[in-house]
């Protein structure tokens, strides 16, 4: 069903697209730093979103992805003169081949027992990272030289943040593409239910794999751009609980819904700040497992089901609110 | 067809990125990529502005692993520094000013940490940092600490990275685990006879270190290992490494590993009724360690990178204990002891800096040569030295306590 | 000598992972969710009791009684008004919520009970009986006959009991369970209490043989579960071989190719089992709900 192009609708994303533009040119330091994770978080978290909102497998695979493109990045850093393009390019394809690597599995096992081993499977990488550490610099990581094009380099915090922007920017495109595009479809119909998608003809296995590709290219970006961001790679920062980060700011900021991860990335980088600025930044860890739990029973939609329905009570009636198929609660 | 135009998009965007990537290569700033061995020795330009210094202050900042599995040795260490800093500031301050000290939690966490020594920089724009406890999550905040070159201050995390010219804004006075395991093969060596040894040393470079360590002594004296064990972090079962051990049957058996692997493994021997003698790292005389593990590890020797604050007869040491004593009703414990040399140090660089600059600072850093503080060896910096402690002493636990078996001894050539 | 050492070293450890495994099992099968913070009822039972015990002063067996039921009771209220509220609306939204139990006992377990690992008591783990020649740790053998008394029991309970068959009628369908007068909520607080129970069993024998502290029980939790992918989250006894069995493969790893070995060992079985079972076996078996 077309949708109605309105001149409104068209305007749509320049709003929030000149927003990112200004943006740092009126933060400081710190806070550009802070929005520039805020970004990167947001690719990540997209990523998570295609193969869990919207493919509806439960992955917890989304650190190690990031982690291979941190870590290609750092070795390439190191190692040789190439520019980011070529960085990012590199990254996105080791972690989309490791990411199909991860979700094959999903030819035989699905539901919770893929979970478990997508758990296994960052294990795994952490154990890799530790024991091959002549070439990983093992439990101290890598430091990263800066990348760039020329003489533009991420040494310029101003690069990293851009840089950020654009993958945050390029991850949303596709995601919205996505949802109208027969293989989104397809994926909201595996979400559903296997058997249903089968009936209709849509390749279950085909359609895992190419959500855990897409999660996986979009993961090693958002690698490439932490590790040229933070400065160094380490193992402590791909870990289970790296990923489980990812999906609480997922759940929480509602998925299936783009501006769901924009809005989980936005809880995870500035809640703990607010914490932080406080004075008891140590409260986060405990509150936030008790927040957590509130939210899900008083919100189960996330943040973004809350602006959904604001938002909804200022639409004109008759419009063509398209309840997208991966809202229905699926049993 | 959408599906069609979806995938020229996706070309599309390939086709440019590859466009742009095969473009120029990056060309990398020298000063950027951490500092290098090109870094200048610091002179002193008493008029220089550096930032966290004003009329009445000096504002330093702290970050460390409050809370986590390193919570229980940074906070003891933070309590004694700010012990130590309010001791200044109530005599008078250094350089005619108060010391304001900034503290914040990484959680043991590298992107924390990083995220701390920015707020630290930009934010809060201190002069310096100090102190500090935990070395997974300090690594991360270094890119950070080189880029802004602001002076970190003996951070207890022991790498074989850190005290080197590549990091040259960070003045070391804690040994690493080379060193440590150096000072005691070859105590063990020379001092006992032993003759034969196995070693459980951690998966990764941690591990790494201390078997190259260990084998600069063994390697000179021609003996080789019985067996290496590397054990894992998230072991269930001691069971068969303690069968393998009893195998080799060694007459000493090192262990680099976390206190708790090492302690359940020396068990795990114990219940299978193999006995030998026992080193470990330094870590192994916390006393948390002895209270817990104590009974099994009677006679574990370990490198000591603290003064017996029980046992030694040095001015310096017993007036630090009763200082404590006095102020807080209580013994201090080793991690009290490293945040009040942690203080110690910051505080004398600051004295005898001629100026109240980061340049000046570091100077005054660096003309340390044997500074005596009476609870760690004398410690020597330099213009291209940043590894300001290479000695260290034994000590054997011995009941619920540990007694010196050997001071302070330098380590190496 | 040593193989048979290591063979009941590693049935002790696979019995511990049995006991954990059985309380997740119980738990998914009545509740439908994963409760990926069960490692920690077993954390709560045996640090609280080192607490009241060795802090308080209270006696050991004091403490642990009320250890247990202090875990009992978080398992319960947490099912009750965490978990109950939030499975059916959101795919993942019970995972998160057991994770968000794993994140605050974690970190309140920290901040009271102090982050530093404590040794616990031994409980025969350091008593050895010689048995003509064979050296046999006591507290293998005790964790041994507990872990397989208690899946015995279990298994029996499950199939031969009434209130078995009322599990099992919860677990098939909660809704037609209740339609024949079956009172689920109690069935699902029972199941949680004796999930809780078993992994405070765990809990405090791991604890006699190791040490603990706020993460001890995590790497264990993660090999239930492992054996759990293995044999099946809708079986019972498969699964529970499955975690024994995990235990010796462990031991005989380590000791033959070393503790390096084991990750990538563990993964391999993993994928072999995966890749070579029918597929009938590896179906969760729920489909038919288009």
């Amino acid at each position: 069903m077309p949708e109605r192009r309105s001149l409104a609708h068209r305007l749509r994303p320049v709003l929030p697209l000149a927003l990112l533009v200004v943006l740092p040119l009126l933060l400081d330091s710190f806070s550009l730093y802070q929005a520039t994770m805020i970004l990167i978080y947001v690719t990540a978290i997209i990523g998570l979103d295609i193969v869990f909102g919207r493919a509806g497998v439960l992955s917890v695979a989304q650190a190690v992805f990031i982690g291979i493109g941190a870590y290609a990045a750092a070795w390439m850093s190191r190692t040789t003169a190439v520019s980011i393009g070529v960085e990012l390019v590199v990254a996105a394809a080791i972690a989309g081949v490791a990411a199909i690597v991860v979700g094959l599995p999903a030819l035989r096992v699905s539901g919770l027992r893929l979970a478990i081993l997508t758990f296994a499977f960052v294990e795994l990488f952490q154990w890799v990272l530790t024991t091959f550490a002549s070439v990983t610099g093992g439990t101290q990581g890598l430091r990263v030289n800066p990348g760039g094009f020329g003489a533009i380099t991420t040494a310029d915090p101003m690069v990293g943040y851009w840089l950020a922007a654009a993958i945050a920017v390029l991850a949303t495109w596709l995601v919205i593409r996505l949802r109208r595009n027969p293989i989104g479809r397809a994926m909201a119909a595996v979400k559903s239910s296997n058997l249903l998608a089968e009936s209709v003809g849509v390749s279950t296995v085909r359609t895992k794999l190419t959500a855990f590709m897409l999660s996986g290219m979009l993961g090693g970006l958002a690698g490439v751009v932490l590790a040229h961001v933070a400065g160094s790679v380490t193992p402590a920062g791909f870990t289970v609980f790296s990923s489980l980060d990812l999906l609480v700011a997922l759940i929480l900021g509602g998925t299936g819904r783009v501006h769901g991860a924009w809005l989980g990335a936005a809880y995870v980088v500035l809640v703990p700040e607010v914490f932080a600025r406080l004075g008891i930044p140590n409260a986060y860890p405990v509150v936030s497992g008790a927040v957590l739990m509130l939210l899900l029973v008083a919100l189960p939609g996330g943040i973004a089901s809350v602006l959904d329905r604001v938002r909804d009570r200022f639409r004109p009636r008759g419009g063509h609110t398209l309840t997208p198929a991966t809202e229905r609660s699926s049993s | 067809m959408p599906r069609d135009r979806w995938l020229t998009g996706l070309v599309a965007t390939a086709a440019s990125l590859t466009l742009l990537a095969t473009g120029c290569g990056v060309q990398r700033d020298e000063a950027a990529s951490g500092g290098g061995a090109s870094a200048a020795p610091s002179t002193c330009d008493v008029n220089e502005k550096s930032p966290g210094v004003s009329d009445t202050e000096i504002h330093l900042g702290v970050t460390s692993g409050l809370s986590g599995p390193s919570a229980s040795a940074a906070k003891p260490a933070l309590d004694a520094q700010q012990w130590y800093f309010d001791k200044v500031n109530a005599e008078g301050g250094v350089q005619g000013r108060k010391i304001k000290l900034t503290v914040l939690d990484d959680q043991y966490q590298p992107d924390v940490a990083l995220q701390n020594v920015r707020r630290l920089v930009d934010q809060e724009q201190v002069f310096a940092i100090t102190g500090g406890v935990g070395t997974q999550n300090f690594v991360g905040g270094l890119p950070y600490i080189n880029q802004a070159k602001i002076p970190a201050i003996a951070p207890y995390a022991p790498s074989n990275q850190i005290g080197t010219m590549e990091n040259p804004y960070v003045y070391m006075l804690w040994t690493n685990f080379a060193d440590e395991f150096e000072a005691l093969t070859r105590f063990l060596v020379e001092k006992r006879n032993v003759k034969s040894f196995s070693i459980v040393a951690m998966t990764g470079d941690v591990g790494d270190d201390a078997l190259a360590g260990a084998k600069r002594v063994l390697d000179a004296a021609g003996i080789e290992f019985k067996t290496v064990v590397r054990s894992e972090p998230n072991t269930t079962d001691y069971r068969p490494i303690a069968e393998q051990l009893k195998q080799a049957n060694a007459d000493y058996v090192l262990f680099l590993a976390t206190p708790p692997d090492v302690g359940n493994a020396i068990t795990a021997m114990q219940k299978i009724g193999y006995k030998p003698g026992l080193g470990a790292q330094s870590d192994m005389l916390d006393a948390g360690w002895i209270e817990a593990f104590g009974p099994v590890a009677q006679g574990l020797v370990a490198p000591s990178k603290l003064a017996n604050l029980e046992t030694s007869d040095d001015a310096k040491v017993q007036q630090w204990v009763s200082d404590w004593k006095a102020a807080t009703g209580k013994a201090p414990t080793s991690w009290n002891t490293v945040g009040y040399v942690q203080a110690l140090v910051t505080v004398e660089a600051l004295k005898q800096a001629e100026a109240p600059t980061r340049s000046c600072f570091e100077a005054a850093l660096q003309k340390m040569n044997g500074l005596e503080t009476g609870v760690i060896p004398p410690i020597t910096f330099g213009p291209q030295e940043r590894q300001g402690v290479r000695a260290a002493g034994i000590e054997e636990i011995k009941g619920t306590g540990t007694v010196t078996e050997q001071p302070f001894t330098a380590i190496g050539n | 000598m040593s193989e048979l050492s290591l063979l009941i070293g590693g049935a002790a450890t696979g019995g511990v992972y049995a006991l954990l495994l059985a309380g997740i099992l119980l738990i998914y099968q009545v509740s439908k969710a994963v409760n990926f913070g069960h490692g920690q009822f077993g954390m709560i039972a045996a640090f609280f009791s080192w607490y009241l015990y060795q802090q308080l002063g209270l006696h050991p067996v004091i403490a642990i009684l009320l250890a247990v039921l202090t875990a009992v009771v978080v398992a319960i209220l947490f099912d009750a008004f965490v978990l109950q509220r939030t499975s059916d609306r959101q795919v993942g939204s019970d995972l998160v919520a057991t994770l968000g139990l794993l994140l605050l006992a974690t970190a309140v377990a920290e901040n009271v009970l102090g982050g530093r690992t404590q040794s616990y008591l031994t409980l025969g783990s350091r008593t050895v009986l010689d048995l003509g020649g064979l050296a046999l740790n006591l507290s293998d053998l005790i964790t041994i006959l507990i872990a397989l008394a208690s899946v015995l029991v279990l298994s029996m309970v499950r199939r031969r009991t009434r209130v078995g068959a009322m599990l099992t009628a919860v677990a098939e369908n909660r809704n037609v369970a209740e339609s024949l007068g079956i009172p689920s909520a109690r069935v699902r607080v029972a199941t949680w209490a004796l999930a809780a129970i078993l992994a405070s069993v765990a809990g405090v024998l791991v604890a006699s043989r190791t040490s603990v502290d706020a993460y001890y029980m995590t790497p264990f939790a993660m090999k239930a579960f492992i054996a759990g992918i293995l044999g099946g989250l809708n079986r019972f006894g498969l699964p529970l071989a499955f975690a024994f069995g995990l235990g010796v493969y462990e031991s005989f790893v380590v000791y033959l190719l070393g503790a390096q070995a084991v990750t990538p060992a563990v993964f391999t079985l993993i994928i072999v089992v995966l890749a070579f079972a029918p597929r009938s076996y590896l179906s969760e078996g729920q489909e038919a709900r288009a």
